[in-house]
């Protein structure tokens, strides 16, 4: 290499310390790591506040022999303004460090804010750069201020605690579904369609809640969050709730796979069936003119819950699938039926003529009309590891 | 004839005048010996470089016993390199610069002047190590013999090896002060004649005074010399030049280092050592791809370090991105200047235990790996990670069973962490591109440094990624590598 070329090689390797992106670098002990932000806007006037819970590094595991190991898990910043813009800058009056949102994992909105509409926020996060649209998004069931003011019992991080449970609830309640990100929000609004949003509620409250009792309380049931139920949301807006038992009917409708459990009438008494879903059809027909929307749900279910009935034969087991079957069609049925009487869409009906008949006018009325057929075909797969159940007089039954 | 101009006898002059040419060095012996008719017969060699027990037993004995032929006159055709003789009647300048060269050679110059003829006997000798266990590829399973800084001796742990006829030396002389022994070695009917001309040409055109390791002959007949990567294969175990050899690759051995150069190399056989054919295939072929995953690590594992915790902390999973920022609590130096004050400081650590005696070494890398590192976390001087990030990439380092390669790896490493530094993964990533441009465009002796996955040869990967089982190996097929000098 010439003397030449060797000095322009130099020159650019000093000029490349004046890249742009020497000015974007940040250490990580100048970042604040923000794991859960709060939303509320009062109405009367105006006036936004957003909490933001910050992660203090020098709590946890990775800072037990650090001083400061028994830290408090999160910091919550509340700050108040005229606008979302407002107010990520007046954080900086009592944050120090440089507010970093990419890890945040829950994003709470209070009722009212919902209620009255979440587009501006929405709009607020999408202009944002440095946003991420999939961070699920619950709607406060009580007050925002205790939400964002609660430690959580084992999961420390309050944020961590609500994700850990949204995962859980889906796999194993079907209480909760995978689309629940802001982006899903957006998706389904801009297309007219419901999405239903996870609620969470501070529990009962004994003693302070914001102190080391929340270690030393035994009874985990007080002084924490608790995640449940539905918030139903057209157009940016909280038209209505889904209880716990709904949402998993909603969450089966929309194709959500997770194990769940339903208790039904069976013979002289009842049984538990705990059931999976493994593959959910909608499919469009036209009938007389009108639009017929068949849907085909397959589940596995096992008696592994059902200390009721044990079935012995292929004839009780034939039986036993197409009770279950049956049980599980009517209580869709009539689910489907109430919330169309609440003018709710929930099987996305409108979504489905508009992508199998765009040319369809008058969508909404036609949807509103169109006939809902349901199908469940259930297999047994799993058994409990008993033959028989024990006989014997030390019973319910 | 048999007298010089000035009448004196000529052996006693030419001992004198080889003394003169030498400078009088105190290893130099000149002896006269008495055979039994009666003749006194100078016997002129350096101490240092012969086989004494040669002289004694062998030359001084046959020299008294009148051992040598008879005939007067006329020099005897010996018929061996070993023993040379000449007539005396020759031109004395000639003889004399003979006599000069051979004892400094390590021969053994007998100057017989009744018989008008200086015989040089070659007993060469230096002093040197045994056959050793290699110190630079040691392995678990297989020949524990390296080669040694006598270059006869590796010519024979090469050819036990390889008991064919084709299997073809060539001597030359390189380096006008040193004249250091050069020996090009291939097998016949397996060596590309176009590689081994080039090879003969290249070392032909070396021009210097001087070769004293092998690195002299590298920096000569390498493709490229502005290249962290070596394209010549150094390697210090007969089976591996053996086992290259039989590959139809040209070994070059140069006398007073036990590297030998293999030629040409590809970028892949840097990551396979001589024990995976010793191993069973599915060991060999894990062990590779360990190689390949700490290459990775020892180049790319510092940068990306660098690159995530300063630009893109969002790469990083929430609850180690916790536990990082905990470990920089009160780090008072930016992660950059963090990792390149370890990396150098590891790297002068490394250095020190290599030049210090063996036993001190031990001591330092203790002082240096844990007093250190620790001592540097609880001051607050650095942060754990740190210390893990640099000791892994430390430890991955000496994976590679090729020591020049390693080196190859750091300075990869620091200029990885620069461009992280400055940069970002958008540093990192195009210094990937780069250093991918570069690997393309080298050669090794015609040959593309990335074969066979550029140019692609699929069927040579089952020695590449994989180690085949031997007995799916078909013995005749050459390597990529060769095969593409064959078809030119």
């Amino acid at each position: 290499m010439s003397r030449r070329s060797l000095a322009i090689a130099a020159i650019f390797a000093l000029l490349s310390s004046l890249l742009a992106s020497c000015w974007d670098k940040a250490e990580m002990n100048e970042l604040a790591l923000v794991s859960m932000v709060g939303l509320d806007r009062d109405p009367d006037s105006g006036l936004y506040t957003v909490w933001l819970q910050i992660i203090n590094p020098a709590s946890g595991a990775s800072a037990q022999k650090m001083p400061g190991g028994e830290q408090a898990p999160v910091y919550t910043y509340k700050v108040s303004a005229r606008s979302f813009a407002e107010t990520q800058l007046s954080i900086y009056k009592l944050m120090p460090r440089k507010m970093f949102v990419h890890h945040a994992k829950a994003i709470i909105l209070s009722e009212r804010t919902a209620r009255r509409g979440m587009r501006d926020f929405l709009n607020f996060t999408e202009l944002m750069p440095d946003a991420r649209s999939s961070v699920p998004l619950l709607i406060a069931d009580g007050p925002l201020e205790d939400v964002m003011h609660t430690f959580t019992p084992l999961e420390r991080n309050p944020a961590d605690s609500i994700a850990s449970r949204l995962q859980l609830l889906y796999e194993l309640g079907l209480m909760s579904g995978r689309r629940i990100e802001i982006r899903d929000v957006i998706e389904r609004s801009a297309k007219r369609e419901i999405i239903v949003l996870p609620l969470v509620a501070p529990t009962a409250r004994q003693g302070d809640p914001n102190s080391w009792q929340v270690n030393a309380e035994i009874d985990a049931s007080i002084n924490q969050l608790k995640v449940g139920g539905g918030a139903v949301i057209r157009d940016y807006r909280m038209i209505g709730r889904l209880s716990d038992k709904e949402l998993v009917l909603y969450n089966l409708l929309n194709g959500s796979r997770g194990r769940f459990v339903r208790r039904y009438p069976f013979r002289d008494g009842h049984i538990t069936v705990n059931m999976k879903s493994r593959r959910v059809q909608r499919k469009l027909e036209w009938r007389d003119g009108k639009p017929f929307v068949r849907v085909r749900i397959r589940l596995d279910i096992s008696t592994l819950t059902m200390s009721e009935f044990h079935p012995q034969t292929m004839e009780e087991v034939r039986e036993l699938e197409r009770h279950v079957s049956r049980c599980l069609a009517d209580e869709l049925t009539a689910f489907l039926e109430s919330a169309r009487g609440k003018g709710w869409d929930l099987l996305r009906v409108r979504g489905l003529l508009r992508r199998k008949a765009p040319k369809l006018a008058d969508l909404d009325k036609i949807a509103d009309e169109a006939e809902i057929g349901i199908e469940v075909e259930s297999r047994i797969t799993g058994m409990g590891n008993l033959s028989r159940l024990y006989d014997g007089t030390g019973g319910e039954r | 004839m048999g007298r010089t101009s000035r009448d004196r006898p000529i052996g006693a002059t030419l001992a004198d005048e080889i003394r003169t040419a030498l400078g009088s060095p105190p290893d130099l012996v000149c002896r006269t010996v008495i055979t039994d008719e009666g003749r006194a017969v100078q016997c002129v060699y350096l101490d240092s470089l012969i086989d004494k027990r040669a002289i004694d037993e062998f030359i001084i004995d046959s020299v008294r016993r009148n051992a040598f032929p008879e005939k007067a006159g006329e020099p005897a055709e010996s018929g061996s390199p070993y023993m040379r003789e000449l007539p005396l009647r020759a031109p004395y300048g000639t003889i004399r610069d003979e006599a000069v060269r051979a004892v400094v050679d390590g021969q053994c110059a007998l100057i017989d002047e009744a018989k008008e003829r200086l015989c040089l006997i070659d007993i060469y000798d230096a002093p040197g190590r045994q056959v050793e266990e290699p110190k630079t590829e040691p392995t678990i399973r297989g020949s524990y013999e390296g080669f040694t800084e006598n270059i006869r001796t590796n010519i024979g742990l090469v050819r036990k090896r390889i008991l064919d006829p084709q299997l073809r030396f060539e001597r030359m002389t390189i380096g006008s002060r040193s004249r250091t022994d050069v020996m090009m070695i291939w097998m016949d009917n397996l060596a590309p004649q176009e590689l081994v001309r080039e090879v003969k040409r290249r070392l032909a055109a070396i021009r210097t005074d001087s070769v004293l390791e092998s690195s002299y002959i590298e920096e000569f007949i390498q493709e490229k010399t502005l290249t962290p990567f070596p394209t010549l294969l150094n390697t210090e175990r007969p089976d591996k030049v053996a086992a290259q050899l039989l590959e139809g690759k040209v070994a070059v051995m140069v006398d007073g280092t036990p590297f030998v150069l293999v030629a040409p190399l590809t970028f892949f056989e840097l990551f396979s050592s001589a024990e995976d054919y010793y191993q069973r295939a599915d060991i060999a072929t894990f062990i590779r791809w360990i190689r390949l995953i700490s290459f990775f690590v020892a180049v790319f594992a510092p940068s990306l370090y660098v690159a995530a915790t300063t630009f893109h902390q969002e790469l990083i999973p929430t609850q180690l991105l916790i536990s990082l920022s905990a470990q920089r609590e009160g780090v008072p130096l930016p992660a950059f200047l963090e990792v390149m004050l370890m990396e150098i400081v590891f790297e002068i650590i490394r250095e020190a235990g290599l030049r210090m005696p063996r036993a001190v070494g031990q001591a330092l890398s203790i002082v240096g790996a844990i007093v250190l590192g620790q001592a540097a976390v609880e001051a607050g001087l650095i942060s754990a990670a740190v210390v893990i990030v640099v000791a892994v990439t430390g430890i991955t380092n000496f994976v590679v069973p090729v020591y020049s390669f390693g080196m190859s790896q750091r300075l990869l490493r620091f200029t990885f962490i620069l461009l992280a530094g400055f940069m970002g993964l958008f540093g990192v990533l195009c210094g990937t591109l780069l250093l991918i441009a570069h690997l393309v465009s080298l050669k090794s002796f015609g040959v593309p440094y990335m074969t066979p996955f550029a140019p692609v040869s699929m069927s040579d990967w089952r020695d590449t990624l994989v180690r085949t089982p031997r007995p799916r190996m078909d013995p005749n097929r050459l390597p990529a590598s060769i095969r593409l000098l064959k078809r030119k």
